[in-house]
């Protein structure tokens, strides 16, 4: 305890950075929310609530919120059981098993935009041939080719999360289960699912909610389109915030958009630190 | 002990580089008295318009040993959301290039110099980027929507330059009865798609109406009343038949592979696209010529707007003086003449002339020369309003992607957008 206060100095960085980028512009452009800022002009007038009345008559949201949704929950859902199944195979040993670590991790470090432009160029030179239409080029599968692209630069975190927590799980555990004649399916679903349960709050919280923002990779990959099919909530904001020169509308729905994440964050955090199991 | 070590080196090295970058930007004001750095930017994309301006700049600093030109670029994509921004946090480079589309937001507020009384007027005609009858831009080239084509299959296959619409729907025929692809498409960039419909409305459309898409947006006109847009969705969703499919999976540069490599015999866009093509290596002779509208050969000229992309100078800049010296510079007769002899583009200095010899756009250099052609007012503005842009773009997307056979669906969607975004 004596120590608390010493350990608080370390977080000082952090906190300063997080308040100068995120905190303090964040409270400063609320008002924009509700104004008809055009997101140049020197000047602006407030409309009150009329932001927020047009969102509920928008009909391109609609379009917005189920692109948001499909992508989220295909992500969320694939990263989960494809990170869990590469982390219980590299919790193994066996030759070879760090270059493979090494090869799931590596695109982590590079940006959404350079992921974009690869798999872009990969999609167009060789995903074309071998299917014989680009997965990007048509909307019926581009949210597919996100998906792709978003696991391939995003499933690392989670391998490592998974991973780590595996390794909390005692062996004895599963030594005792294989005396019983538990078999290899029923020592994953009666020891391993329950007791990863703290690493489950964590990865489908972060990745549901990081998927929900997810920005980067599809404005590099299509802007949005072809034809509104890849637009999702993010692109939405962004694209009235800068381009339609609508910033106080775009500010409005960030805010409402921002408000929905948290209390999704809180409440998923909620109900799956219910149902974790004490080892 | 070792990995220690090397963490620590790793540390000390990045601390270093950060220390020297902050030491070089921040030295920069104080050293040597008199020296003014421009900031310049723009969104020249092609290599050989990179060049180009790279030596100018580089003639420029020549003869002003004072000034230092420090060149930023970044795709067009990028550029407008970027200087915006700029100006919203009072960053604004000294010196950058403007559409007319822009000109009359940014000149309301402020953000540009008024270059009326510099000697920079007297370049030009009368065909500057003016606003409120005060000359804010410096244009250099104009830009024209044209069709480039690959001369070695034209003359494989055999076929003229088509003046009207139906020897253009033959040309496309005889081509991808020889097994080419007629018309490469690359729509994946969105304004490839633009391009491609402005190289219909602009001649067919906006030729005789300036105020065309103003009155679309007014909704003064509805798509659906006019035979004129009718006309230009039929001609558009009729030629989706000679590209190669796929079109929102090709990006622009493959398209220009696919010129460039033979595969494909025309893509329809701007007069860049000959420099885009050049860049990509090969050896390759295109042309270009003016995709017909209509069936009567005099309706196919050269439309053009008097001012093009335009060099202007931030209101905001410290260093106004050197800024003017610099936009005077790159708009001289001689500036002029290197960029068309270079085959750079159409230019709109003063007595500028085309060189002899043939160049990619020769044939629409002629055109000009001779006549056919039509240079609208400097206010001309080829493009919607951005939210209008995007909703055109969006529809006609859909257009493309079932089929382009639907011409009352585009038509009836494009109403629906534009009622929409105009009520709001």
């Amino acid at each position: 305890m004596k120590n608390a206060k010493g350990y608080f100095w370390f977080l000082v960085p952090s906190i300063v950075l997080f308040a100068f980028t995120v905190a303090v512009p964040f409270v400063s452009g609320l008002n924009i929310a509700f104004t008809d800022w055009d997101g140049i002009s020197k000047e602006y007038h407030y409309v009150f609530l009329d932001n927020f009345i047009r969102m509920f008559q928008d009909s391109n949201i609609v379009q917005a919120i189920k692109v948001t949704l499909l992508f989220a929950i295909g992500y969320t859902a694939l990263n989960n059981i494809l990170s869990l199944f590469l982390a219980i195979l590299l919790g193994d040993k066996f030759r070879g098993v760090g270059i493979l670590k090494t090869i799931f991790f590596v695109p982590m470090a590079l940006s959404a935009v350079l992921a974009a432009f690869v798999w872009g160029f990969i999609d167009r030179k060789i995903l074309s041939g071998i299917l014989g239409k680009s997965l990007l080029g048509s909307p019926s599968t581009v949210i597919i080719g996100i998906i792709i692209i978003a696991l391939w630069s995003g499933i690392g975190s989670n391998i490592m999360i998974y991973m780590a927590g595996l390794s909390n799980i005692p062996q004895d555990y599963y030594e005792a289960a294989q005396i019983d004649g538990a078999n290899a399916w029923k020592r994953f679903q009666y020891i391993t699912l329950p007791l990863l349960g703290p690493s489950f709050t964590t990865c489908i919280t972060l990745t549901l909610t990081s998927a929900l923002r997810e920005f980067g990779i599809t404005m590099s990959a299509t802007g949005g389109g072809p034809a509104r099919s890849s637009e999702m909530i993010s692109i939405f904001i962004y694209n009235n915030l800068f381009s339609y020169q609508k910033a106080g509308y775009g500010q409005a729905v960030a805010l409402v958009f921002m408000i929905i994440l948290m209390v999704l964050g809180i409440g998923l955090t909620r109900f799956f630190r219910s149902k974790e199991v004490e080892m | 002990m070792k990995k220690t070590l090397l963490c620590a080196m790793v540390t000390v090295s990045l601390a270093a580089a950060m220390m020297t970058g902050c030491g070089s930007s921040g030295g920069e004001a104080g050293s040597e008295a008199g020296q003014v750095t421009l900031q310049f930017m723009n969104h020249t994309g092609e290599d050989r318009t990179i060049k180009y301006e790279d030596e100018l700049i580089a003639e420029f600093e020549a003869a002003n040993p004072d000034i230092k030109i420090e060149v930023q670029r970044m795709s067009m994509d990028d550029y407008t959301q970027t200087i915006q921004t700029k100006f919203a946090s009072d960053d604004a480079p000294d010196v950058f290039v403007i559409e007319q589309s822009n000109l009359e937001l940014y000149a309301k507020n402020d953000y540009l110099l008024d270059l009326s009384d510099t000697d920079i007027v007297n370049h030009y005609d009368g065909n500057m980027l003016a606003y409120d009858g005060k000359m804010y831009g410096a244009p250099l080239g104009v830009n024209a929507y044209v069709v480039t084509y690959n001369k070695s299959i034209f003359d494989k296959v055999g076929v003229e330059i088509p003046e009207t619409l139906d020897e253009f729907y033959a040309a496309c025929d005889a081509i991808q009865a020889a097994g080419y692809t007629p018309l490469a498409a690359g729509y994946q960039d969105s304004w490839v798609l633009m391009a491609d419909t402005q190289a219909e409305y602009v001649t067919s459309i906006m030729k005789d109406d300036l105020d065309a898409l103003k009155k679309l947006e007014s909704r003064e006109v509805r798509f659906a009343d006019s035979a004129d847009w009718r006309a230009v969705f039929e001609r558009f969703g009729r030629r989706l038949a000679y590209t190669q499919g796929d079109q929102f999976g090709t990006d622009w540069n493959t398209a220009c592979t696919m010129l460039a490599n033979a595969e494909a015999a025309m893509v329809i866009s701007g007069d860049w696209t000959a420099n885009n093509v050049a860049d990509m290596g090969e050896e390759v002779e295109l042309g270009a010529f003016v995709l017909p509208v209509s069936n009567n050969a005099d309706d196919t000229v050269v439309v053009y707007p008097g001012a093009g992309q335009s060099y202007a100078v931030s209101a905001a800049s410290t260093k106004q003086e050197a800024a003017i010296k610099f936009v005077d510079f790159l708009t001289t007769k001689e500036a002029g003449e290197k960029y068309v002899s270079e085959g750079i583009g159409i230019c709109v200095i003063k007595d500028v002339e085309a060189p002899e010899g043939a160049t990619t756009l020769g044939d629409v250099v002629n055109m000009i020369s001779s006549g056919k052609a039509r240079a609208l007012s400097a206010e001309a503005d080829f493009n919607f309003k951005e939210e209008y842009r995007a909703a055109f773009q969006n529809v006609v997307s859909q257009f493309v992607l079932d089929g382009g056979t639907d011409v009352d669906k585009v038509l009836a969607d494009l109403d629906s957008e534009f009622d929409r975004i105009a009520g709001n």
